[in-house]
């Protein structure tokens, strides 16, 4: 179960980052870097913010999350999240599991705001695109614990 | 043998040799970003070579690196709370300069890079 709900396209692409996998703002006094990861956080952190998403990531990758999450090496706030950062501008992929019964076109519009208000308060970066992928629906009885058996 | 000192080959005993300009820049520099609320800790990197050594000391996530017109770059390699980071790095670098012109080493410091490798609460964790 996957729907783009993204309109924009492609069309304009982040600056390359001057040292690779970073962005970067230029003042007189220095240059003020943000690596991906922060950006990838800022994102993820944002999209958890809004009502009605439920998760981040397919899945695969919640799945394997939950493995790495348990000894200690994974992180489920960069799950889900893509980002391409260049000197001034990110763009952003997201995938996500939404509420079964929320508006899917308005749960996605709230997480593009809400992710570009962040990023760019944050980390001062322009945000030229938040491209939304919703995976999977939750249905809020999926986590209820069976019921015990009446008779052994 | 007393802090500060060090044993020459005749068996008298040394005062340690005075920092460079450019380890006193780094030691300035890093003091001051640590102190600016909003900033974490250093990172010194996954194999640790985002360093000045300052005789056996290492100072983390911090390199000075002399430039043509005999200033020092300054380059913070920063873990930060989540806030607006470029506010934070100029708060850190306002601070930096004020703390240098009070060191008299204004004359030595040259453009100051921040990079801020991640986001974390102040206990460190990672968010």
């Amino acid at each position: 179960m996957a729907e783009e709900t993204t309109a924009s396209s492609r069309a304009k692409t982040p600056a390359p980052a001057t040292t690779g996998a970073a962005s970067a703002l230029q003042t007189e006094y220095g240059t003020t870097t943000i690596a991906d990861l922060v950006v990838t956080k800022v994102a993820g952190i944002a999209a958890h913010e809004v009502p009605g998403v439920y998760a981040l990531g397919g899945g695969a990758a919640r799945a394997i999350g939950s493995v790495t999450q348990l000894v200690g090496i994974g992180d489920e706030r960069t799950q889900g999240v893509s980002v391409e950062v260049g000197e001034r501008e990110a763009a952003v992929d997201l995938t996500l599991v939404i509420e079964y019964g929320e508006s899917i076109p308005q749960v996605s519009t709230r997480v593009r705001e809400n992710v570009i208000r962040r990023i760019e308060g944050i980390c001062g970066l322009t945000v030229t695109e938040v491209n939304v992928i919703v995976n999977d629906l939750y249905f809020p009885g999926d986590d209820v614990p069976e019921q015990p058996a009446r008779v052994e | 043998m007393a802090e500060g000192t060090s044993k020459h080959a005749s068996g008298a005993t040394l005062p340690a040799p005075a920092a460079s300009e450019r380890v006193e820049l780094a030691r300035l520099a890093l003091t001051h970003a640590l102190a600016v609320d909003g900033v974490v800790r250093a990172d010194a990197g996954p194999l640790g070579r985002r360093v000045t050594r300052d005789g056996s000391e290492r100072l983390a996530g911090v390199t000075a690196i002399v430039l043509s017109d005999d200033r020092y770059g300054m380059t913070l390699h920063l873990v930060a709370r989540v806030v607006p980071l470029h506010l934070l790095a100029h708060g850190i670098r306002a601070r930096i300069q004020r703390g240098a012109a009070r060191a008299g080493l204004e004359h030595a410091l040259g453009p100051i890079d921040i990079v801020f490798e991640d986001v974390a609460e102040l206990t460190g964790e990672a968010v």
